[in-house]
């Protein structure tokens, strides 16, 4: 969506090698972490993934967009010639790439968590447990939720939420792949 | 060959380069007039603010006595300055020099892209004149590809090199394609109309101008298209432009740091770009510090300018090989023209002789029937066409060689031909063609009288 809207094929860069890590690490990781042949509910379980996929995925570009907003930022501010990322989009382009994105990936996750949060009840029979990984998720998903609050409401943009986000999407990625 | 003279930027001072160049209405005439020369054979001049050359290929060895006499026949120079600033380069130096000129190597700032566009306007005003031939339009044909191969194979011209292109360069790093974007001209200076315009023509939506004599602004703004403001309502309109120029002739800051940070808030973050062009400057420097407020001045500009110059340098030289390559290429097809009028003239030669023998043994042979005239006609042609055809391959594959050029002296010794018609131009097109054996009377080179 974000690729036919704005064409960047630059964020491939960025993308791509990000996946391959995730598929690496998933690789790696013992099968039976991942109850799948969960006693109740598993379609909810299923449901929970793919949205969680998505919202990753969408999570995934607003990362980018950040990433290459504070480094197009740091060298223009640095007066320094920008010949070192002769590709990268404009700054007003990554600010609206990330905003788009963001704007999908927040629903998407506060859905994911919600119903991670039934499916988890519906295996274990408690709603919710302050383990590391759901702690995680939640402190992306309040970083994200005040990004969105200063984008929307008090029109930020720019470096600061282009940061923020980078942090919150760590937090994801961290929880993803195996901080449990 | 051909033969290059001429002064340029490093090898003359403007005061003289200004008096050789041509006026651009009387090139053709002057080409013309080169051409007419006693001696020149092809000719094309090239006259730009930073250079005049003559490039000839010309058959007289004393080429530089004939070119100097002309240039300082043609235009207010003393012969004393032509001999003091004129370079000459001949044959491969000057296949080198066409190919490093118009691939913008020997230019003053190197990688222009002018350059180009002037060599082409001096060939097809040579080309009118008429005074072109095969050497140099074969010559500058090569140059014209290889030019664009090292413009698009190398990054000699990728980063703009003028302070208004370096500054439109850093809005679109931050704007994007300028579309909806505003400019906001504070002063009315030569400085920042110039940056308008540029920023202008490259897309921006609309101009505004701010400037303390109101009539000043409103002179400007009619002349970009865009509209005038009184100066008090500056940070106003700043709120709403998102390129700000300041050029003003004030001796203190216009736009100080918390001026700069008021506007960013009321901008709710949109990111709002400085081009402080004047000296002393307008804008705090601390404004740069501020979130979102990108500030430049004429400093920066011009190191932004210099880094690009300085990455230009680093690409001169995958540059200069990819001109050697196409200048070495370039001379193995000359190569090989060269030894194309030897064989022509080889074959002339020797089936001159057969025939002249075979006159000269008419009356022996008797009566003879129209068959056997022709019968022993054909001997003799089929004979001397055997006795060729080892020459011949010899000389072609001499043609590829560097050391091809004795292989032809040898030759044209061997079978006692005249030396001097070696240099007879040849019609263009497949090097290697070999006339039809058995008409030897009907040469099908262009030859000159050369005696």
């Amino acid at each position: 969506m974000v690729f036919w809207r704005y064409r960047l094929e630059v964020l491939h860069v960025v993308i791509l090698p990000l996946v391959l890590v995730v598929q690496f690490v998933s690789g790696l990781l013992p099968e039976d972490l991942i109850p799948v042949a969960a006693p109740l509910r598993p379609s909810l379980l299923r449901f929970h993934l793919t949205v969680i996929i998505f919202a990753v995925a969408a999570l995934f570009i607003t990362f980018a967009a950040s990433l290459a907003y504070i480094l197009l930022d740091r060298a223009l501010k640095a007066r320094r010639p920008v010949r070192l990322y002769p590709k990268l989009p404009s700054l007003e382009q990554c600010d609206a790439v990330g905003r788009m994105s963001l704007l999908w990936a927040f629903p998407l996750l506060t859905l994911g968590i919600l119903t991670g949060a039934v499916a988890s009840a519906s295996i274990t029979h408690t709603f919710w447990t302050w383990q590391v990984k759901e702690t995680l998720a939640v402190i992306a998903w309040v970083i994200l939720a005040v990004v969105i609050v200063l984008r929307l409401g008090w029109g930020w943009r720019g470096r600061n939420p282009a940061l923020l986000t980078i942090v919150a999407f760590c937090a994801v990625l961290l929880r993803m792949l195996g901080v449990y | 060959m051909p033969i290059v003279f001429g002064m340029n930027h490093r090898s003359a001072p403007l005061a003289v380069r200004e008096r050789v160049a041509f006026p651009e209405q009387e090139i053709e005439a002057a080409v013309a007039r080169l051409r007419g020369v006693t001696g020149v054979e092809e000719a094309l001049l090239l006259s730009t603010c930073n250079r005049t050359e003559l490039i000839v290929s010309a058959r007289d060895v004393d080429a530089g006595g004939i070119l100097a006499g002309f240039l300082q026949g043609e235009r207010p120079v003393t012969m004393d300055e032509v001999e003091r600033h004129c370079y000459m380069h001949r044959d491969h130096e000057a296949v080198r020099h066409v190919f490093r000129l118009t691939s913008s190597l020997d230019s003053m700032v190197i990688g222009e892209a002018q350059i180009l566009g002037q060599v082409k306007e001096a060939y097809a005003a040579a080309g009118r004149a008429g005074s072109l031939g095969p050497v140099l339009d074969g010559l500058f044909r090569r140059a014209f590809s290889a030019a664009k191969k090292v413009r698009t194979e190398t990054g000699i011209a990728r980063n703009p090199v003028s302070i208004a292109c370096a500054a439109v360069s850093l809005a679109r790093d931050i704007f994007g394609d300028l579309h909806d974007n505003t400019v906001l001209v504070v002063g009315a200076g030569k400085m920042a109309r110039l940056a308008a315009q540029q920023l202008k023509s490259d897309g921006v939506r609309s101009v505004v101008v701010a400037n303390r004599s109101f009539q000043n602004a409103d002179d400007l703004a009619r002349e970009l298209d865009g509209r005038a403001v009184p100066f008090d309502r500056l940070f106003e309109e700043m709120e709403r432009a998102d390129i700000v120029i300041t050029s003003t002739a004030s001796p203190h800051r216009v736009i100080g740091r918390e001026d700069a940070l008021r506007v960013s808030r009321a901008r709710r973050g949109r990111p709002i770009f400085f081009i402080d062009i004047a000296v002393p400057r307008d804008v705090d420097p601390a404004a740069n510090e501020i979130d979102n407020v990108y500030l430049y001045d004429l400093d920066d500009l011009h190191r932004v300018v210099k880094a690009n110059l300085d990455g230009r340098l680093h690409e001169v030289h995958s540059a200069e090989a990819i001109v050697e390559r196409e200048v070495a290429a370039f001379l193995a097809w000359r190569k090989s023209l060269e030894v194309t009028p030897t064989i022509v003239e080889l074959r002339q030669r020797l089936h001159e002789i057969a025939l002249g023998e075979l006159e000269r043994f008419h009356s022996r042979l008797g009566d003879l029937t129209p068959d056997q005239a022709e019968a022993v006609r054909l001997l003799a042609v089929s004979l001397v066409n055997k006795l060729l055809h080892q020459p011949t391959v010899a000389l072609k594959r001499a043609a590829a060689l560097n050391t091809g050029g004795l292989r032809v002296e040898l030759i044209r010794e061997m079978f006692g031909m005249d030396e001097a018609a070696a240099v007879v131009p040849v019609d263009r097109g497949d090097p290697l063609e070999v006339p039809v054996i058995g008409r030897p009377e009907s040469p099908p080179v262009r030859r000159r009288d050369e005696r």
